[in-house]
């Protein structure tokens, strides 16, 4: 399979990246109108996700801006760690093993090794949703006349009301830095801003973030001062031990009261893969919060949080089991937590 | 859109190649069709089953999912260069005394990850070469004799290919 043409950018800056991805975006008369998809650009990382769905012929641009080379993007500054990260340098960091140890081991569970060299943080962050309808080659998606989310005008997992794309948000590390309470960094023209990565997903599996600025890119993830306290775990569900994405994952961060450890006194839960993008479930929250971490009490959380997901008839494993097991990952990821556990 | 283009200035198996490619091309796409290194396969071109694994810099990686253009002057090594003038590297005859290949078809991406693996971790004990191929598929072995292809080029074996 050949990847389509495109225009390959290798800016070494931050700066030159912005720039290339403004003169993408602009129209061919030089205004300054939104572009249309057969215009503008894609940031590259690693390519495990681009470069698949552009073989398949999916959303296509006609120019790519590699990060690799961005200089900004490579090495963390104090508390951050740099986009550009491979997940095989982040399983492998005995400091991020050991301040972030729930961090190090989900890299440790994306896809394959061989997959993890080339993988960046920022990619998997931002890793399109997928659905057995969207990832398919353009031969398969013209006969059954799918997707919303590629060329066609109806979803076909959801036609009704049809116009809402339900793709699965499958990325693994994002719900366990939202437990670690990260913070996104964004460069674009107009300077950086800084959005909780519990703030940064919204809407439905084409609109995927709340707030989406042209030529931005995600320079680091910024770790909280605190994060180190938060025991966080994270649960999820494949079908094989490797290559696979998520079918339901689950991640568990737990503050314990001061003096009191197994005592909860604040809680954050996330899932992936049971949405287009990954879902906080504040009412788990509100359950777990001042309560001692018990078999009964992490029974009861799992129970609330298969009553919550709804998972879409779109992925390998049917929509009941992945919702059963949702309350499987939430208990074991919350025991898991619990001060007698040696994980 | 018009097709874009240019020069890229490789380095494969420790030779200077010179080859005009599209900016998409990726390096599998080089290696086969340009340069003739039909070694390296194109099992699934995307990523999921490891038969086009070469070594950038003698590190494992999928030349599927590779630019040609992001490679730059990072040396690439493919399983061409794995045998040793007219004789099969130890790791291949291990291969071929454990039964380890079939149809043969994920052979080099087996080959290019356990090569790396040996100088890694030239003790590797099962466990930790599961760990390590849990990127290369084959779907003819069941991949115990695989494993002991391996075992029998660790150091304790004697065999080791970076003790060659
Ligand atoms: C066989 C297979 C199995 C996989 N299994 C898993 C899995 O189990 N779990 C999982 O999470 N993923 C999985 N993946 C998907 C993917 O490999 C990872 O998510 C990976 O981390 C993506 O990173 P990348 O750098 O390769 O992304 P790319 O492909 O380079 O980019 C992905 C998207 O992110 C955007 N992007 C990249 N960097 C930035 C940035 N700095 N700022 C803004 N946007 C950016 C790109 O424009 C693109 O839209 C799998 C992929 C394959 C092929
Ligand atoms: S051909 Fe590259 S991983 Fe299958
Ligand atoms: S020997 Fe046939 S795929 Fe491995």
């Amino acid at each position: 399979m050949q990847v389509p043409d495109f225009i390959l950018r290798q800016p070494a800056t931050l700066q030159e990246a912005i720039t290339a991805a403004q003169e993408a975006s602009r129209p061919p008369d030089g205004s300054h109108a939104p572009s249309a998809p057969e215009q503008g650009y894609d940031w590259l990382g690693g390519g495990t996700d681009l470069l698949c769905n552009y073989k398949w012929r999916i959303n296509q641009r006609p120019v790519v801006i590699a990060l690799r080379g961005v200089a900004e993007l490579q090495s963390d500054v104090a508390g951050s760690l740099a986009a550009g990260r491979t997940l095989w340098q982040l399983e492998n960091d005995a400091e991020i093993q050991r301040r972030y140890p729930a961090l190090a081991s989900t890299a440790a569970l994306v896809a394959s090794p061989l997959i993890r060299r080339s993988a960046t943080l920022g990619g998997n962050l931002h890793l399109d949703t997928r659905c057995w309808h969207f990832n398919q080659t353009a031969e398969w998606r013209a006969a059954h006349r799918s997707c919303l989310k590629a060329e066609a005008d109806q979803c076909r997992v959801l036609p009704d009301p049809g116009d809402v794309c339900v793709a699965a948000y499958c990325g693994d590390l994002a719900p366990v830095l939202i437990a670690y309470g990260a913070v996104a960094r964004l460069h674009g023209p107009d300077g950086e801003r800084r959005v909780p990565l519990a703030e940064y997903f919204a809407g439905d599996g084409i609109r995927r973030f709340a707030e989406r600025r042209r030529a931005e890119l995600m320079v680091a993830v910024e770790m909280p001062a605190d994060a180190e306290d938060w025991r966080v775990n994270y649960r999820k569900l494949r079908l094989r031990q490797t290559f696979d994405f998520p079918e339901g994952g689950v991640a568990v961060g737990l503050q314990w009261e001061s003096g009191n450890p197994g005592v909860i006194a604040a809680a954050r839960i996330a899932t992936t893969a049971y949405a287009s993008v990954p879902l906080l479930h504040p009412e788990v929250v509100e359950l777990l919060q001042g309560q001692l971490l018990d078999q009964d009490l992490a029974d009861r959380a799992g129970a609330l949080l298969e009553s919550l997901v709804q998972p879409m008839k779109n992925t390998s494993m049917s929509p009941s089991y992945r919702r059963k097991m949702a309350r499987v990952l939430c208990r074991r990821a919350l025991l898991d937590c619990s001060p007698h556990s040696s994980s | 859109m018009s097709t874009s283009r240019r020069i890229l200035r490789l380095r494969v198996n420790g030779q200077p190649r010179e080859v005009l490619a599209r900016d998409a091309d990726t390096l599998l796409d080089v290696l086969r069709e340009q340069l003739g290194l039909t070694g390296s396969k194109r099992g699934c071109d995307l990523g999921t089953c490891g038969c086009c694994t070469v070594q950038i810099d003698g590190e494992p990686q999928l030349a599927c999912l590779t630019l040609a253009a992001e490679v730059g002057e990072r040396e690439v090594t493919t399983v061409e260069a794995l045998r040793d003038g007219e004789e099969f590297a130890p790791l291949q005859q291990a291969w071929a005394a454990a039964g380890a290949s079939q149809c043969g078809f994920c052979t080099p991406g087996f080959l290019m990850t356990t090569d790396w693996l040996l100088r890694e971790k030239p003790d590797c004990n099962r466990e930790q070469m599961r760990e390590a191929l849990a990127g290369n598929l084959c779907r003819c072995t069941g991949y115990v004799k695989i494993l002991d292809a391996v075992e029998r080029c660790t150091r304790s074996q004697g065999a080791c290919p970076s003790e060659k």
